[in-house]
């Protein structure tokens, strides 16, 4: 009996699962795929194509872009060579050692001037027209208007000290002349 | 050279696209679904376009990806777990179905309440009896599907309906006994 029951379960089991993977598909499966593969190959070509198109749109963007940048730069740095320089003197003592044509090292480089307390000035002074020689960017120091004051109003002894002091500096240099005549160096 | 391909596509598609749809459907249990894995399984072979004429076995070939895309698309659809008393239900309806003398006439609903308890097994032993179900599909080529050997394919198949037997009989004592 038990036997019987098995054949039964076995027969209908087998009978079951071929159902369960019977499927048919709908009529017509193959020309649906191949129609579908050939427009995604079609896709992929125009992709593809496509691709190259956008490659070669961005080289050219960026080569337009690296060559815009090497021939304006030039340009910009001349433009804010006045106010750069003004910013480098900024702060220090004005004085022959630091002539106005001696560029600073951080030329181009915006951020002393946006900084400094009297930036402002110095950008308005460079807006206005171009000069032969800068004005100080900064008000005289103490020592400087005493000075100009003496000259003012005592403009012969201020004539004097002037030559004299040419005089002192002439006798120095002179001095250093001989100096390096007579080293064991200039004999040889 | 490229005409060969497409030829040599073109065949294959026509061989083979039926047996890609079955075990897309024995796995996603959908015939739209199915559909869309199968145009996708070719697709996929339009990459493989020139190794087309290297490779030995297309049917293997063919099964096997048809396999693993049937899986990808079927682990994004929401998971559907069964607890045990949903599985025993399910059986119950089965059984009550298979005495009946309705039994030929409700033959889909038979397989639907075949696909619960299926799914109920053990990964191994399902994706095994789920390949075993699909006609034209050998153990020998089940075992390359699965990337195991045959004798195992073999065994998770036997065990598999064992456990179906088991669930079964048990099921139909219990729903006679109640008559």
């Amino acid at each position: 009996m038990k036997t019987r029951d098995r054949d039964r379960l076995d027969e209908w089991l087998d009978k079951a699962l071929q159902q369960y993977g019977n499927a048919e598909p709908r009529i017509g499966l193959e020309s649906r795929i191949l129609a579908n593969m050939e427009a995604a190959g079609k896709r992929a070509l125009f992709g593809y194509s496509y691709g190259w198109l956008l490659a070669a749109a961005t080289t050219a963007t960026v080569l337009i872009g690296l060559w815009l940048g090497v021939w304006h730069r030039p340009l910009e740095i001349t433009k804010k060579g006045p106010t750069t320089q003004i910013a480098g003197g900024v702060g220090k003592q004005m004085g022959p050692k630091i002539a106005p044509a001696a560029r600073p090292r951080h030329i181009g480089t915006k951020l002393p001037l946006l900084r400094h307390p009297n930036a402002a000035a110095a950008v308005e002074s460079a807006r206005g027209p171009r000069l032969e020689q800068f004005p100080s960017p900064r008000p005289p120091s103490k020592q400087e208007v005493l000075l100009t004051q003496y000259a003012e109003h005592f403009p012969a002894e201020a004539r004097l000290i002037a030559q004299q002091q040419d005089k002192f500096q002439q006798e120095i240099q002179q001095a250093e002349q001989e100096m390096k005549d007579a080293s064991p160096d200039s004999e040889q | 050279m490229a005409g060969t391909n497409e030829d040599a596509l073109e065949a294959i598609v026509r061989e083979h696209a039926r047996l890609a749809y079955r075990i897309a459907y024995s796995v996603l249990r959908n015939h739209h679904d199915a559909e869309d894995a199968t145009q996708e399984i070719f697709v996929r072979l339009l990459r493989y376009k020139p190794k087309l004429a290297g490779i030995q076995d297309h049917k293997a070939w063919i099964a096997k990806i048809a396999w693993r895309v049937a899986i990808d698309r079927g682990k994004r659809q929401p998971v559907i777990s069964m607890s045990e008393l949903e599985v025993q239900s399910a059986a119950k309806q089965m059984v009550s179905q298979l005495t009946s003398a309705e039994e030929n006439a409700s033959g889909s609903e038979l397989s639907a309440r075949l696909v619960s308890l299926i799914s109920a097994l053990p990964e191994p032993l399902r994706d095994a009896l789920r390949l075993s179900t699909i006609e034209g599909l050998s153990p020998a080529e089940i075992a390359q599907v699965l990337e195991s050997s045959e004798s195992s394919i073999r065994s998770r198949i036997f065990r598999a309906r064992q456990i179906l037997k088991e669930k079964l009989a048990a099921l139909e004592g219990k729903h006679e006994n109640a008559r």
